[in-house]
C-alpha cells in the first residue's frame, strides 16, 4: 500500500515534469517550423512546404531593420550603464559590516517589483516636465532602471565566496581599500559581470512597456515594432524573428556555459532572498 | 574610517534610483491627485480624489478582478509544475537531466518573452495545433474568452522558468543528507519529500508564489498580444488611458495604486507569511 | 617594540574589550590566551587597524599607530582562514604587498623564492592556493605576511584549522621560523598548548582584560589569579583563608605552604594534581585527605579521579601497572608545602 502510494507520486511527479518541458518547448518548435512555412498566409498546421520567404521579407523591412538597430544600441548603452553602476554597489553591498545592508540592497532591488508601466508612464511625465524629449535619453533612462536590478543581483551573488578577510589580507599587505576591492572582488566577480550584463542587455533588447511609452514615432525598438505588427494581422515575418531569438539563446547559452557554466548560472539568477 | 568607499561606490546607483525612479513616482503620485481636463495635456489647478475614488466603482473593480483572477490561476500552476520541474534539476540521479532542466529553464529566461507569446500564439490559437487541448479548458479556441486563456498560457510561460529557478535556489540550499536520514527511518522518497523537503522549502515556495503573482498582475505584454482586446489588465487601463484618452491623471491614479498592490503583493505579504510560516 | 595600552571597546552596552594593556619586546613572541569571547581577536583586528578602539593607544617600535590606516601599519597579518587570493598563483599571492611597496620584479622575485625556501615550499610558486594541502596553505600565508618584512607579525589562531597530527609537526615548524626571522610576533589563540609551544611570553585574556603576561613557566606555577589558575592546565584549587606559614580550608584542613607574593583580600590555594603522590608522607610534607571517584586507562597511564574537599575531580596520573585503588575508597595524599600556592581570587 505505501509503496504503491510512493510510486504513483513519483509517477504523477515525473508526469508534471514532462507536461511543463513540453509546455515550455512545444510552442517554440511549432513557431519555428512554421517560420519556414512557404504559403503566403497563416494556413493550418503543419506547413506543407517550406521555403525561406518570411526571413527575406524580414531582412528586406526597413521598420524591422531600424527597430533593430536601435534595439541593439539601446541594449548595449543600457548594460554598460547598469553593470557598471550594479557592480559598484554590490562590491559595497558585499561587506558584511556595512550599516543598512538589507535595506540599501532592497533598495537597489526595488525596480524589480515595480510595473513596468508604471516606470515608463513616470518616466514619461518626468522627462516632459524636464524638457528631455530625445526618445533614445528616454530610453536609456527607463532601460538602465529596469535593468540595474539583475546586474546588482549577478554581481551580488559572485561575491559570495570572497570573505572579507581577503579583502583584509590585500590591505594588511599594503593595498588601499578600493585596490584591495579591485585586486582581490573583481576578479571573482568577473563571472557575475558578465551574466549581469548578458542578463541586462536580453531585458533591454526585449522590453516594451517603457519603451512603448518613452520611444515616439521615428524611434521605435523591434519589439514595439514587432507587437505593433503582432496586434495589426499575425503574419510569419514574426515566426522567423521568433526562430532567429531562438537561435541567439541558444547561441548565448552556449556562450554562458562555456564561460561561468550553467549550474553556476542557475544558482545566480535563482538565488534571491 | 571606511566608510568613505562604500559610500562612492554606492552613490552613482542610489543616485540614479532617486532621479529616474523616486522623482518620477512622486510626481506621478502628485499627478494623480490633479483634475483632469478633457482635451487638454495639462491637469487641472486643486487637488481631487475623484481618480481613485473612480478605481473603487464596479465597472473598473472588474479590471483588477480578472488581474488578480488570472494571475492567482498562473501562479498556483506555476507552483504546482515548477516544484517538480526544479526538483528533478536539483536532485534527479542524472546529470544530463538536471543540466539539461537548468539550460531550458536558464535559456527561458534569457529569451524573448515577445517571441514566446507569438509562438503561444501560433501553438495554442485558433489555428494552432495545441487549440484543441486549450479548447478542454471549457472555450472553443474562436470563443471571446478563449482570449483568457491564451493570456493564462503566456503568462505561465512566463512565470515558470523564474518560479523554477528561485526554487532551485530553494531545494539546492536543503542538503540531501536530511531525505537520506527520513529514508533510514523508514520513509519513502515521496514520504521524504512530503514530510520533510516542502516544509523546509516553504519559505521558498512562498515567495516564488508570491514574485509569481506580482510578475503576472504587472504584466503588461501578454494581455496586450494575446488578449485579443478583451482581456483588459490593469496595466493595460492605465496605457488607454494615456495613450487613447490622454487622461494623465487618472492614469497616474491607476498606476500608483497597481505601484501599492505589487509591493503589498512582494512585501506585505511575504511579511505575513513569514508570520504564518515560522523559521 | 609593541605596546598595547588601555584599549576599551564596547559593542553596544557590553565590553569587548575593557582596558587591555600588554607589550612585546623586539622579537619577542607573545600569546594572547584566553577562551572564546574574551577580546583576544578584537585585541588583534585593533592592532592591525580593522578595528577602532573606543580608548587607548597602540606604539610600534616607538611610533604610534592608533589613527594610522591599516594598509600604512607594516604589519604582517595571517588569518585564521588564510584568505589566500583564489586566482593568484602561490607565488603572486606572496608577491602581493611587494607590489603594492612597488619593488622592483627582479627583487620580488628574488624575494618570494627567499620565502618559499623559507616555508619549505619551494618550486611550488606556480601553483594555485587551491591544489595545496591544509599545511602548505597555512604556510603560504605565512610567507605572504612575512615577504613585506614587517615589523610586527600577527597570526590568528594560526593552526586551528588543521588536523591534530599537521597541527604537532607545524607547531614545531612554526617555532623554528619565528626565531629564525626574529619579527616581533603576536599569536592570538585558544590552545593553551600552542600558546606555550610558540610563545616566549603568554598573556591570559579573560573579559576583555589582561589578568597576567608573563613566561609560560610564570604563569602555570605562578598564576595571578584563579582564573589563570584553573585556564592552564588542571587546577585543585581550595577555598579558605591564608594564615601565618600556610592556608586553613573551608573544611578545616590545615596545609603549611610559603606565603603568598601577592596581596589580596581573598585567597585560595592552588595544587598542581602532578604533585599530588599516594605514597606515604615525608617529614614536612601535607597531608590531605581525598576520596576516589574513579579511573580511566589511558594507555601511557591510568588516571585516577580524586575528590578533594568536595571539589570537582582532579585527575592523577598514575604509570602502569600502579595498583588501583577502588572507586569510593578514601585515601590520604602527600603533597610538598612548596607545591601549594596561596594565590589571590581575583587578579589585582
Amino acid at each position: 500500500m505505501k509503496v504503491a502510494l510512493d510510486l504513483a507520486a513519483r509517477t504523477l511527479a515525473r508526469l508534471a515534469v514532462l507536461a511543463a518541458v513540453l509546455f515550455l518547448l512545444v510552442p517554440l518548435l511549432v513557431a519555428c517550423l512554421l517560420s519556414f512555412d512557404d504559403r503566403s498566409f497563416l494556413g493550418a498546421f503543419p506547413p506543407q512546404q517550406f521555403s525561406l520567404r518570411w526571413y527575406r521579407a524580414f531582412a528586406s523591412n526597413p521598420t524591422y531593420l531600424d527597430g533593430l538597430l536601435i534595439s541593439l544600441q539601446l541594449g548595449l548603452v543600457a548594460a554598460l550603464i547598469a553593470t557598471t553602476l550594479g557592480t559598484l554597489g554590490a562590491l559595497a553591498l558585499m561587506d558584511p559590516r556595512l550599516a543598512g545592508r538589507d535595506a540599501l540592497e532592497a533598495v537597489f532591488l526595488s525596480p524589480k517589483f515595480v510595473p513596468t508601466v508604471v516606470i515608463g508612464f513616470s518616466l514619461l511625465v518626468f522627462t516632459a516636465r524636464l524638457g528631455i524629449f530625445d526618445p533614445f535619453t528616454r530610453l536609456v533612462m527607463g532601460h538602465v532602471v529596469i535593468t540595474l536590478p539583475f546586474t546588482l543581483r549577478a554581481v551580488l551573488a559572485s561575491l559570495i565566496g570572497v570573505k572579507r578577510s581577503q579583502i583584509e589580507a590585500a590591505i594588511s599587505l599594503g593595498a588601499s581599500e578600493a585596490r584591495a576591492l579591485w585586486d582581490v572582488a573583481v576578479p571573482a566577480a568577473r563571472s557575475g559581470i558578465v551574466a549581469g550584463a548578458a542578463m541586462a542587455f536580453v531585458l533591454s533588447f526585449d522590453e516594451v512597456a517603457v519603451s512603448l511609452f518613452l520611444s515616439d514615432a521615428f524611434t521605435q525598438t523591434l519589439p514595439i515594432a514587432l507587437v505593433a505588427e503582432m496586434r495589426a494581422n499575425l503574419n510569419l515575418t514574426i515566426a522567423a524573428v521568433s526562430t532567429v531569438f531562438l537561435a541567439a539563446t541558444l547561441l548565448l547559452l552556449l556562450l554562458l556555459d562555456r564561460t561561468i557554466g550553467i549550474e553556476r548560472l542557475a544558482g545566480d539568477v535563482g538565488a534571491r532572498g | 574610517m571606511k566608510r568613505g568607499i562604500h559610500l562612492w561606490l554606492l552613490a552613482p546607483g542610489l543616485l540614479l534610483l532617486a532621479m529616474l525612479m523616486g522623482g518620477p513616482v512622486a510626481l506621478l503620485a502628485l499627478e494623480s491627485l490633479k483634475p483632469f481636463i478633457p482635451g487638454s495635456m495639462r491637469p487641472g489647478e486643486g487637488w481631487t480624489l475623484a481618480h481613485y475614488r473612480e478605481l473603487l466603482q464596479p465597472a473598473y473593480l472588474v479590471y483588477f478582478w480578472e488581474t488578480f483572477r488570472i494571475g492567482l490561476i498562473v501562479s498556483t500552476l506555476s507552483l504546482l509544475l515548477g516544484a517538480p520541474l526544479a526538483f528533478a534539476a536539483v536532485r534527479s540521479p542524472r546529470a544530463a537531466v538536471r543540466k539539461g532542466l537548468l539550460a531550458l529553464l536558464v535559456g527561458l529566461l534569457v529569451m524573448s518573452l515577445i517571441a514566446r507569446l507569438y509562438a503561444i500564439e501560433m501553438a495554442w490559437g485558433s489555428l494552432g495545433p495545441l487549440a484543441p487541448l486549450g479548447a478542454l479548458l471549457g472555450f472553443a479556441p474562436r470563443h471571446p474568452r478563449y482570449a483568457e486563456v491564451l493570456v493564462g498560457i503566456g503568462l505561465l510561460h512566463f512565470t515558470l522558468p523564474v518560479v523554477a529557478l528561485m526554487l532551485v535556489g530553494t531545494f539546492r540550499a536543503l542538503s540531501p543528507r536530511l531525505e537520506e536520514a527520513a529514508a533510514s527511518l523508514g520513509a519513502t522518497r515521496s514520504d521524504a519529500v512530503v514530510s520533510i523537503l516542502l516544509p523546509l522549502a516553504a519559505p521558498g515556495l512562498v515567495s516564488a508564489f508570491l514574485v509569481a503573482l506580482a510578475m503576472c498582475i504587472s504584466n503588461f505584454v501578454a494581455p496586450l498580444v494575446l488578449g485579443r482586446g478583451v482581456v483588459v489588465f490593469t496595466t493595460s487601463l492605465m496605457y488607454t488611458r494615456f495613450a487613447d484618452i490622454g487622461n494623465y491623471p487618472s492614469g497616474a491614479a491607476i498606476g500608483i495604486t497597481m505601484l501599492i498592490l505589487a509591493f503589498l503583493v512582494v512585501y506585505g505579504l511575504s511579511a505575513l507569511a513569514r508570520r504564518l510560516v515560522p523559521r | 617594540m609593541l605596546e598595547v595600552q588601555n584599549l576599551t571597546r564596547r559593542f553596544g552596552s557590553a565590553f569587548a574589550l575593557d582596558g587591555a594593556s600588554l607589550d612585546a619586546g623586539a622579537a619577542e613572541v607573545v600569546a594572547l590566551l584566553g577562551p572564546s569571547g574574551c577580546g583576544k581577536t578584537t585585541t588583534l583586528r585593533i592592532v592591525a587597524g580593522f578595528e577602532s578602539a573606543d580608548s587607548g593607544s597602540i606604539t610600534l617600535g616607538g611610533r604610534d599607530l592608533t589613527r594610522l590606516p591599516p594598509h600604512a601599519r607594516d604589519i604582517g597579518l595571517v588569518f585564521q582562514d588564510y584568505a589566500l587570493f583564489p586566482h593568484m598563483s602561490v607565488g603572486d599571492n606572496i608577491a602581493y604587498g611587494l607590489r603594492r611597496r612597488a619593488i622592483p620584479r627582479a627583487q620580488r622575485e628574488a624575494r618570494v623564492a627567499e620565502m618559499l625556501d623559507l616555508v619549505r615550499l619551494t618550486g611550488l610558486g606556480a601553483r594555485r592556493p587551491a591544489q595545496l594541502s591544509g599545511g602548505q596553505q597555512q604556510r603560504v600565508a605565512l610567507a605572504r605576511a612575512l615577504a613585506i618584512n614587517p615589523r610586527l607579525l600577527l597570526l590568528d589562531e594560526p593552526l586551528s584549522n588543521l588536523d591534530a597530527k599537521l597541527r604537532h609537526t607545524l607547531q614545531t615548524e612554526l617555532r623554528q621560523i619565528l626565531s629564525r626571522i626574529g619579527t616581533t610576533t603576536l599569536i592570538v589563540t585558544h590552545d593553551q598548548e600552542e600558546a606555550m609551544a610558540l610563545a616566549d611570553r603568554i598573556a591570559i585574556m579573560s573579559a576583555g582584560r589582561v589578568l597576567q603576561i608573563g613566561t609560560p613557566r610564570e604563569v602555570y606555577e605562578e598564576p595571578a589569579c584563579r582564573f589563570v589558575a584553573e585556564f592552564l592546565g588542571q587546577a585543585l584549587w581550595l577555598e579558605g583563608r591564608a594564615g601565618p606559614g600556610g592556608f586553613t580550608t573551608t573544611a578545616g584542613t590545615q596545609l603549611a605552604a610559603p606565603p603568598s607574593r601577592r596581596v589580596a583580600a581573598a585567597q585560595g590555594l592552588l595544587i598542581r594534581p602532578e604533585a599530588l603522590r599516594l605514597d606515604a608522607p615525608r617529614p614536612g610534607d601535607n597531608a590531605l585527605p581525598a576520596q576516589v571517584a574513579g579511573h580511566r586507562y589511558r594507555g601511557a597511564a591510568t588516571l585516577l579521579d580524586l575528590m578533594v574537599e568536595g571539589t570537582a575531580p582532579v585527575a592523577l596520573a598514575l604509570p602502569p601497572g600502579s595498583p588501583l585503588p577502588e572507586p569510593g575508597a578514601s585515601l590520604t595524599l602527600a603533597v610538598a608545602p612548596a607545591a601549594c600556592r596561596i594565590i589571590p581570587v581575583e587578579a589585582g
